[in-house]
């Protein structure tokens, strides 16, 4: 019997194996290769890489958001501010998907890369497509090929449902949505917020980044909100709202007097697709 | 694959590799948890591939709240230079379509680094037992011919079990001189096949097993252990109580164990 839905507490694992079948081995040599993650630059973008020493746009923060959750709090805090778009990831999407540079609302499944004007040397990744595990590598390789990540400190943001968090302390003495922090060996710094407890783990499209980092020796930090809603909501947007007292964040962002505004319509935005058809 | 995280990277060659299979219960991982855990092994590196998904969480190995904070990532590899033993720990699963890929790099790594030998940690389905596998001991063992000599010896004094061969196709006639027993390892992973790679490839390979089924998989888990503790003496041990038990040792159990279940119920539910 499996535990109801949005119960989060002694959930019945049924017992499924992760073991890989051997039936599944004879399904490697019908299958086409893999495809991998394509990462395309504004005509400006790639003139800049052409024109620069090392073939690498600078960079000293890289901040990549995934998820509607994330996405929201960047596009609210970070991108008011003037920015100009560098290019674009494309993965997890059909191929009669149609995916250019103008396609800006925050609510499209697109991955672009903005930039501040204000602060050129920091990127931000604003990820809103759901990447197929099998991308998740090369989505990585292709976000770090043509960034000098020398001197740069990356930090992502993510969300997930708390029904995933584990703890010793029931849930319902826990206030959600609530954060949690990882950090790489080379980041010195101590997150914002408490660190995610054993035996809890990230994974997906946070962790690929995060490793990538990790084993690259790049100072980085990942801060995943923990949320009970399965659709945006202001609250898990405005969890995430410590981070901008941290590295990389404290050095770049500027206040935004109509955040609740651009929050409010962000929001209302999403809750159109939050229907039983989609 | 291999990404080191040492200045000089350091695989000293003549060295054993301890890998894990990704495997029913999840025994192999287990195990190779209690070793590298027990035995204190510094981590050295990263296997960093797109054959693997990834996964990240704070140390697993945590003896105190400083190291606590170490990042660990999908699969790390590990040294102990007193047992000339190098341990691998996959804590994610395969990439779907990957497996044979990832074989392929694994045995080159294994290769190019010299090891004196592999030991895949593993384990297989108990539903899928034959008679003489139900009752008895549920470890058993299987050998590349390049260890056959050496180690084959040694599990006959240990009074080991080899994994029986299976018929390849039940019920069907063979022709003279036809294969028709081979290795079947349900629920094992990349066990079997690359089992067969490492005996085509004359690479020296062993496989130790235990059948199990999904559920609390601890007892499994420490069972193999000793089962290969017997064997490299990895761990001091004291001799087990009843003749012909394995013996057992003093494992230390990781941090990464708790709430191997689930998150603590709500009390107000009741």
């Amino acid at each position: 019997m499996a535990a109801p839905l949005g119960c989060g507490y002694g959930d019945l694992v049924l017992a499924s194996s992760r073991a890989v079948d051997d039936d599944e081995e004879e399904e490697e040599g019908s299958q086409n290769p893999s495809p991998s993650a394509v990462l395309r630059w504004s005509a400006q973008a790639k003139q800049e890489i052409s024109e620069s020493p090392n073939d690498c746009i600078e960079c000293s923060a890289l901040i990549v958001s995934i998820g509607p959750v994330a996405t929201g709090f960047i596009h609210t805090y970070l991108l008011h501010q003037e920015t100009e778009i560098l290019g674009m990831i494309g993965s997890g999407l059909s191929e009669d998907t149609c995916n250019t540079f103008q396609q800006t609302s925050p609510a499209d499944a697109t991955c672009f890369l903005h930039r501040l004007k204000s602060a050129p040397s920091v990127i931000l990744c604003q990820c809103n497509v759901d990447v197929p595990p099998e991308m998740m590598f090369s989505w990585t390789q292709q976000l770090f090929s043509c960034i000098n990540i020398r001197n740069t400190y990356v930090g992502i943001l993510a969300s997930t449902p708390v029904s995933e968090y584990r703890s010793s302390i029931s849930l319902s003495d826990v206030t959600v949505p609530f954060l949690r922090g990882l950090k790489t060996n080379q980041f010195h710094g101590k997150p914002v917020c408490p660190y995610l407890e054993q035996p809890n783990t990230a994974k997906g499209l946070p962790a690929s980044v995060l490793t990538h980092c990790q084993v690259y020796r790049v100072p980085a930090v990942l801060y995943m909100c923990y949320s009970d809603s399965i659709y945006v909501e202001i609250p898990a947007i405005k969890a995430f709202l410590p981070v901008l007292k941290g590295t990389p964040f404290r050095d770049i962002v500027q206040e935004n007097p109509h955040a609740d505004i651009t929050l409010r319509k962000l929001v209302e935005l999403r809750a159109l697709q939050n229907n039983l058809y989609t | 694959m291999f990404v080191s995280c040492e200045k000089e990277p350091n695989i000293p060659r003549g060295y054993t590799l301890l890998l894990p299979a990704v495997s029913v219960g999840n025994v192999g991982q287990l195990a190779v948890d209690l070793i590298v855990h027990t035995l204190g092994m510094e981590r050295i590196g990263y296997l960093h591939t797109d054959c693997l998904l990834p996964m990240v969480g704070n140390n697993p190995f945590a003896t105190s709240l400083e190291d606590a904070s170490q990042l660990a990532t999908g699969t790390e590899v590990y040294r102990s230079v007193e047992k000339n033993l190098v341990a691998v720990q996959q804590r994610a699963p395969l990439v779907r379509g990957k497996q044979s890929e990832f074989r392929r790099r694994l045995l080159e790594w294994a290769k190019q680094c010299g090891f004196s030998r592999v030991v895949l940690l593993t384990s297989s389905h108990a539903y899928e037992r034959i008679d003489t596998q139900m009752t008895g001991t549920q470890l058993r063992y299987l050998l590349s011919p390049e260890l056959e000599k050496d180690v084959g010896r040694v599990a006959g004094e240990l009074k080991w079990t080899q994994l029986e061969r299976r018929k390849l196709y039940p019920g069907v006639e063979h022709r003279e001189g036809e294969e028709h027993m081979g290795v079947f390892i349900p629920g094992g992973g990349i066990t079997r096949k690359f089992y067969q790679e490492c005996c085509e490839a004359d690479f020296p390979l062993a496989v130790l097993l235990t059948f199990c089924a999904e559920g609390d998989n601890i007892p499994d888990a420490f069972s193999l252990a000793n089962y290969v503790n017997q064997w490299l003496q990895l761990v001091p041990s004291r001799k087990a109580g009843s003749k012909g038990a394995t013996p057992q040792t003093e494992w230390k159990i990781p941090s990464s164990w708790t709430l191997l279940f689930g998150s603590a119920y709500p009390p107000d539910l009741y």
